[in-house]
């Protein structure tokens, strides 16, 4: 890929980079956290598909559109790596203060406590929603800067 | 003469031992039954009335010699935090409620005793009969800690 082509899709940049890095390292929490909990949390709320179950497609979503926003960087990337990220703090938000019953296939999973992994994971997650949400608005920038070059 | 007196003395004494024996007789084979039965059960009845008085009257003392020992301890599980007894004694039944809508588990760490509590149920079981201190987990939630003091 040349370096106009790269400009072009607001890859390459320092400070595209450093989002890219931050949403990643964020991502890569979550998954290793979901994972980490994910037998524990099948055990303790077995219902529907179970939380451990929920929590496994958390993580293979995380990893999926980490890689993704690893390797290619594009604002597509970055908007499935926001969506993935949201879920995760939304859900865990939710879960933390809301007194939800169980939803379909979704099981009954409110938590009414913190601690170190949950935060960590939540923290991380609630990072890379930010970082992926600049990095949306910082590759469209730069396409539409790059299409106005274009056109001139 | 004494021939009749000593026959008439031993019918005397015939009709004295069979009569006897027939009132023992009359009572044993029931002819009489229901002259038997209150005779048979009338000790029985009034035997039984002085037993149960006894029983009754032992029973609260049993019972409450016994109860400190076989009350259950309470363990409460809520916002998912353990509320244990300050201590409990050996083999003590301890019941563990659990309040909140998710499962949790009493684990100890060296494996004395594994319960698990479904959402809202409760479920009893009993401390090891050694006393000492067992520091105790919910699996599934490995942040939710306790100790329970055997002594």
């Amino acid at each position: 890929m040349s370096a106009a082509a790269r400009r072009r899709r607001g890859t390459g940049s320092a400070l595209e980079w450093v989002l890219r890095l931050l949403t990643v390292a964020g991502l890569a929490v979550d998954a290793v956290v979901h994972l980490r909990l994910a037998s524990d949390y099948q055990f303790a709320y077995p219902d529907g598909v179970g939380g451990g179950n929920l929590f496994r497609a958390e993580a293979v979503a995380a990893i999926v559109a980490g890689v993704y926003l690893l390797v290619r960087g594009s604002r597509a990337a970055y908007v499935l790596a926001f969506l993935v990220a949201l879920v995760g703090v939304v859900a865990v938000v939710l879960t933390r203060y809301v007194d939800l019953p169980d939803l379909g296939p979704f099981p009954y999973m409110y938590e009414p406590i913190w601690f170190f992994e949950k935060s960590f994971s939540a923290v991380a997650e609630a990072v890379a929603t930010v970082t992926a949400a600049i990095g949306i608005a910082v590759t469209g920038k730069a396409r539409a800067t790059s299409t106005t070059r274009v056109t001139r | 003469m004494k021939k009749l007196t000593s026959l008439v003395l031993a019918t005397l004494a015939l009709i004295f031992a069979l009569s006897g024996c027939g009132s023992d007789d009359t009572a044993d084979s029931g002819t009489t039954e229901a002259d038997s039965s209150p005779s048979a059960s009338s000790p029985s009845e009034a035997e039984s009335p002085e037993e149960s008085e006894s029983e009754e009257a032992e029973e609260p003392e049993e019972t409450e010699s016994e109860e400190p020992e076989t009350e259950p301890a309470q363990i409460t599980i809520s916002d998912f935090e353990f509320e244990s007894p300050e201590s409990v004694s050996p083999g003590q039944n301890i019941m563990v409620t659990n309040e909140d809508g998710a499962l949790h588990t009493v684990t100890a760490d060296d494996g004395s005793f594994d319960v698990t509590i479904e959402a809202g149920a409760t479920v009893e079981f009993e401390a090891p009969d050694e006393a000492g201190d067992f520091p105790f987990i919910c699996t599934p939630h490995p942040y939710m800690k306790s100790t329970l003091v055997v002594s």
